[in-house]
């Protein structure tokens, strides 16, 4: 079985994968799914933890990881639902009327 | 150790995929992969149950959930690649950033559990039944408190989905100033911008 620390170093290889997709890509859609790439890359580091320590701690937490989440998923596409539909565009960086 | 750098390589593969893939469908797809690469990722960390629920909850519902919205999006909403972009240099702060946070993070991993050799498991790690009597037993608290995320969350959808059509329409202070879809019509000049609601590209 590979070192504690391979599974550190897939899992931020994979968040920053994620990170270049939120900053680079302009359709929301892809956003969030660049954002749920981040989320697994802790849930990785989380899981290989726990294995690691021999405790539970670090998988009921990729659980609840993996169920807000979801909740993230919903939201995020509502509002991507709402952008499309009201505006006739989804690009995220023609998006200057939400500045405050 | 060989099975780890495939299934590795697999899941490093699919996340670039998701980030450059043209079309979203295909981001959807590589998205997929990706998932299910992590979840033969946990089962190989002694984590069964996790790796169920990944395919299940969300290789299963949550990529629906993806392909849904995108059916429900007509494409001709979507970002030209042709035209310029409103925001530049992206590129260059997002290879700076990304440079640092790889740095930081791959150093954290050298350095953080260098020398310690893995523990040893008790009998049924990571199975239903153990996991069940950890996350309600000593956990019981943080998953209830996931409930109440989840509440957050329908509340949210619900609110923005109901009633605020009108709000969520174009300012007054908006700088452009032209029709619904402007920029976009380009190449579609015929199709009325309102079909795009229900899917309307076929």
């Amino acid at each position: 079985m590979p070192h504690l620390s391979a599974y550190l170093g897939l899992s931020g290889v994979l968040f920053v994968i994620g990170a270049a997709g939120v900053l680079l890509r302009r359709d929301p859609l892809v956003m969030v799914m660049a954002i749920e790439l981040m989320w697994n890359a802790a849930n990785l580091a989380l899981v290989a933890a726990a294995r690691h320590y021999g405790a539970l701690g670090g998988q009921v937490f990729t659980f609840v990881v993996i169920t807000v989440a979801a909740a993230d998923v919903a939201v995020g596409l509502a509002l991507a639902v709402l952008l499309g539909r009201n505006r006739g565009h989804l690009d995220a960086d023609r998006l200057k009327w939400l500045r405050g | 150790m060989i099975s780890f750098a495939l299934i590795g390589a697999a899941a490093v593969a699919a996340a670039i995929g998701v980030v450059t893939a043209r079309h979203p469908v295909h981001s959807v797809l590589w998205l997929i992969v990706h998932l299910c690469s992590l979840a033969v990722l946990y089962m190989t960390l002694h984590a069964p149950f996790l790796g169920l629920v990944q395919v299940l909850l969300y290789a299963g519902a949550v990529m629906v959930l993806f392909l849904f919205v995108l059916g429900l999006l007509s494409a001709r909403t979507r970002p030209d690649p042709a035209e310029p972009e409103p925001l530049t240099g992206q590129l260059g702060w997002t290879i700076g950033a990304g440079v640092v946070i790889a740095a930081v993070l791959l150093l954290a991993a050298g350095a953080g559990a260098a020398g310690a050799n893995p523990h040893a498991l008790p009998a049924g790690f990571g199975g239903v039944s153990a996991f069940g009597q950890a996350l309600f037993g000593p956990y019981l608290l943080p998953f209830e408190a996931t409930a109440l995320a989840l509440l957050t969350a329908i509340v949210g959808v619900v609110a923005l989905s109901t009633g605020h059509d009108e709000a969520m329409r174009r300012p007054p202070t908006e700088p452009e100033a032209e029709p619904e879809g402007p920029a976009l019509d380009v190449s579609h000049a015929a199709m009325d911008p309102r079909r795009g609601v229900g899917g309307g590209r076929d």
